[in-house]
């Protein structure tokens, strides 16, 4: 057996590129029957797999493949109906190969079963399929073969030819041949000896006819008479070219004294070859290993015909990001010294350094943003199974899947994504007698966009369906006892819409859906706020629903406005900061124990910074002037009191241990240029540690 | 110098595997190739002795690619990589000019064998 195992890991990025065109064609092709470049597209992906399944020695994926592969074909010879049962039978088979292959991919040793779908496959095709049944007779033994008459068996016809042949000069031959009993492809291989000898010569008579050796319709082996004008040498090149012939002996046939016959030399009588299985991999003897050398040197530069690509796991990009984030930090020691000291030299050296580390920080943040497609592709077939199950017709259209975000926001937001499409089909989008009875088309249209703006990556669904009624969003969480009547009668209808995000509100009702997971439309708002994003509902009845989530490109950099809190400095990412005010103690107004100030005839919450992060702070009392940094959560707004302002950087943030993880209003740590470590305020927690008190 | 190989395949595993096998044997990956388009202007590039040719490939087939590559030359040595239930593709290739052929799944000493027998032949 080969030892296939370091080719695991490119079998399955291989196959899961496969089965994606797989889902994606056939999603096509469900739409566009007609296509015939799309079914050839499926089968040849149906049929890669299946090739390298089999190299891998993964027999079932190959056996599932294989059986679809034959369905494939039969749709793409027009022998098959198509019908949705059909479709809905090879999706099946793919998301079986898919299972075994991620089964693969995660060491899952669970068996899976794939004698369902096979029966199923093998009613559309038949029974028994293309699988030729294997010829089990016994392989005839050289010796069996050369003990054979020498007397030339042929009817008188063939007989005359050959004599005639003779005499013109040309050379004839008794070829005994025998298949390898192994050889899958009997009649191929036959097919190609002939297709060699037909080339240099005329195959006169054979036994049994040249169609049944063709064919393969012959137990072990066969003869031929040949005639040629090649010497015997030649014809036996001619038949040691073709492989899995395990018998071959060419006799010359001569015409003497008015007879045919074959003279019983000995060494004619001996079979040319022999050629028992070559010894699997046991010709590991370095062979002349200076020439091995040799060829290792002059080799000529390899023409591939893509773009080479190498895989880098996450985790190393990540550690990449750490090691340039102290760069930048020795980078800003060595401003320091230049500055401390008055070495202009150095300062300049240290300037370009700087753009040299920006340039490279860039350039690895390029690296780990990757296109939208990465979760959108998985969204069409998603689409179609739900609206299948639910008896909708949906149209999705997506665009802007070629634009990039950051690799760790881009993991979180499939989630998210899968939900609020799923909303869409379960909820939003009527089933077609309704909508038929609205006077709309019959065909509900989700759409699912991204853009880009000049920070941020909005990614909209949007859907033509019913849209959300801000009464029964008050009923529904009154009923739950999220709300008092009174609290909703003050919503007004967008701040109705918005109490989907309470938690427990929108995944009751997500029982009725096929494939619910419990994540409610909270979980979707939450993991956005931890993504430093933001969303957005807007909707209208009877006309539709769009949801905007709003995130940033990436998740490792951002810009945060520096504060200062006596002689400490925290940082407080600058996508939660309104704006900045100045702030005198007189501003400030006790209203309830809660501090608070008016600004632009507007309430606003104050809020210490340092009380909240519970460190003491003795300057604040002296110091009559200070500032109010003010940050918005949610719909509520904050200030934040600190007593300086230092300013905006760019910062990369390393998370805080274990130990640390839970702490209120703290996300992690940043490093600065001098190498202090300065604490990043997580607005979120912060805020709501500040809401219990 | 060993004999110079061009692997046409889709896939870049059966390349790999492929080479794999013919690599440590002294034998010279000169190129590969993902189409039958493909193929051809790397076989009149690189002129090698020999080339592997998958038979279901997008773009052009293995098939029509062999076809060209010995109506442009007739001592082009190609090996079809094939799979069970291609007979009659294989017998086309064939027909258009191919040497010999591999079944898929393939021992390394079976692709050996059949490379050896057709660069001989």
């Amino acid at each position: 057996m080969t030892d296939t195992s370091e080719y695991k890991d490119m079998f399955i990025e291989e196959s899961r590129e496969h089965l994606k065109t797989l889902n994606q064609s056939l999603l096509d092709f469900e739409k566009n029957p007609k296509d015939k470049d799309t079914m050839n597209k499926i089968f040849r992906a149906a049929h890669t797999i299946k090739g390298m399944s089999a190299t891998m020695n993964y027999d079932k994926i190959q056996k599932l493949s294989h059986k679809t592969e034959d369905t494939l074909d039969l749709i793409r010879n027009n022998k098959l109906e198509v019908d949705s049962k059909v479709i809905d039978l090879i999706f099946k088979c793919f998301d079986g190969i898919e299972t075994m292959i991620e089964d693969i991919a995660a060491n899952d040793m669970t068996e899976y079963d794939i004698v369902g779908l096979i029966e199923e496959l093998e009613k559309h095709i038949g029974a028994g399929g293309k699988e030729k049944k294997q010829d089990s007779s016994p392989l005839p033994t050289a010796n069996t073969l050369t003990t054979q008459s020498t007397t030339i068996a042929v009817d008188d016809q063939t007989k005359q030819n050959i004599i005639q042949e003779i005499t013109r000069g040309r050379s004839a031959y008794k070829l005994t041949i025998a298949v390898d009993k192994t050889c899958i492809m009997k009649s191929i291989r036959s097919f190609l000896l002939l297709k060699k000898l037909g080339d240099s010569g005329t195959i006169a008579y054979s036994v049994p006819a040249k169609q049944s050796i063709e064919n393969g319709e012959f137990e072990t082996g066969f003869e031929i008479y040949y005639i040629s004008d090649q010497n015997q040498n030649a014809v036996e090149k001619i038949v040691r070219s073709v492989s899995e012939l395990s018998v071959t002996l060419v006799s010359p046939i001569v015409y003497e004294n008015d007879v045919l016959h074959i003279p019983t030399t000995e060494h004619q009588e001996k079979p040319i070859e022999k050629p028992l299985q070559t010894q699997p991999e046991t010709t590991k003897t370095t062979e002349q290993p200076t020439q091995d050398k040799k060829t290792v040197q002059v080799k000529q530069k390899t023409v591939v015909s893509e773009v080479q690509s190498i895989r880098l796991g996450m985790d190393q990009l990540d550690l990449f990001m750490n090691l340039i984030g102290e760069l930048v930090i020795s980078k800003g020691r060595l401003s320091q010294i230049a500055l401390e000291h008055k070495l202009d030299d150095l300062s300049e050296a240290a300037n370009t350094v700087d753009r040299l580390t920006t340039e490279l920080q860039e350039k690895i943040m390029k690296i780990r943003m990757i296109p939208m497609q990465h979760i959108f592709d998985r969204f069409p077939r998603m689409v179609r199974d739900l609206a299948k199950s639910n008896n909708k017709k949906i149209n999705l259209v997506i665009e802007g899947e070629g634009i990039e975000l950051d690799r760790t926001i881009l993991d979180e937001i499939g989630d998210p994504l899968v939900h609020l499409l799923r909303n869409s089909v379960d909820h939003g989008v009527e089933t077609p007698e309704n909508r038929r009875a609205k006077g709309k088309p019959e065909e509900g249209t989700v759409q699912l966009i991204a853009e880009r703006t000049r920070n941020h990556v909005v990614i909209t669904v949007r859907d033509d369906g019913k849209g959300i009624d801000p009464k029964a969003m008050r009923t529904a969480a009154v009923k739950k006892g999220l709300q008092t009547q009174e609290e909703v009668d003050r919503l007004d209808d967008k701040e109705a819409i918005n109490l989907l995000f309470l938690p427990g509100l929108s995944t009751a009702e997500k029982v009725t859906s096929v494939s619910g997971r419990g994540v409610g439309m909270d979980v979707v708002k939450s993991t956005i706020d931890k993504l430093n994003g933001s969303i957005d509902i807007t909707s209208e009845i009877d006309k539709g629903s769009t949801i905007s989530l709003r995130l940033p490109l990436t998740m490792a950099i951002f810009k945060a406005l520096f504060v200062g809190i006596s002689d400490e400095t925290y940082a407080i990412p600058i996508s939660n900061v309104l704006e900045t005010i100045n702030l005198t103690k007189n501003d400030i107004k006790t209203v309830h124990g809660q501090q608070t100030t008016v600004l632009r005839n507007d309430v606003l919450s104050l809020v210490s910074l340092s009380d909240v992060l519970s460190c003491t702070n003795e300057k604040q009392t002296q110091n009559s002037a200070m500032y109010a940094v003010i940050v918005q959560k949610e719909d509520q707004k904050i200030g934040l009191i600190v007593d300086k302002l230092i300013g905006e950087q760019e910062i990369t943030i390393k998370n805080l241990g274990a130990s640390l993880k839970k702490t209120k209003g703290v996300s992690g740590v940043t490093i600065t240029g001098d190498g202090r470590v300065i604490l990043v305020i997580d607005i979120n927690t912060l805020v709501q540690s500040e809401k219990l008190k | 110098m060993g004999k110079k190989v061009l692997l046409v395949d889709d896939t870049k595993f059966m390349r790999m595997m492929l080479a794999n096998i013919l690599k440590p044997k002294g034998f010279e990956i000169v190129g590969e190739a993902g189409d039958g388009l493909e193929a051809i202007n790397m076989y009149n590039q690189l002129k090698p002795d020999l080339v592997t040719m998958d038979i279901v490939m997008p773009n052009m087939e293995g098939i029509e690619a062999v076809r060209n590559i010995v109506a442009a030359d007739n001592g082009a040595k190609v090996i079809m990589v094939t799979a069970v239930g291609q007979e009659s593709k294989v017998k086309e290739a064939i027909e258009a000019g191919a040497r010999g052929y591999i079944v898929k799944p393939f021992q390394a000493n079976q692709v050996l064998e059949e490379v050896e027998k057709v660069l001989g032949g």
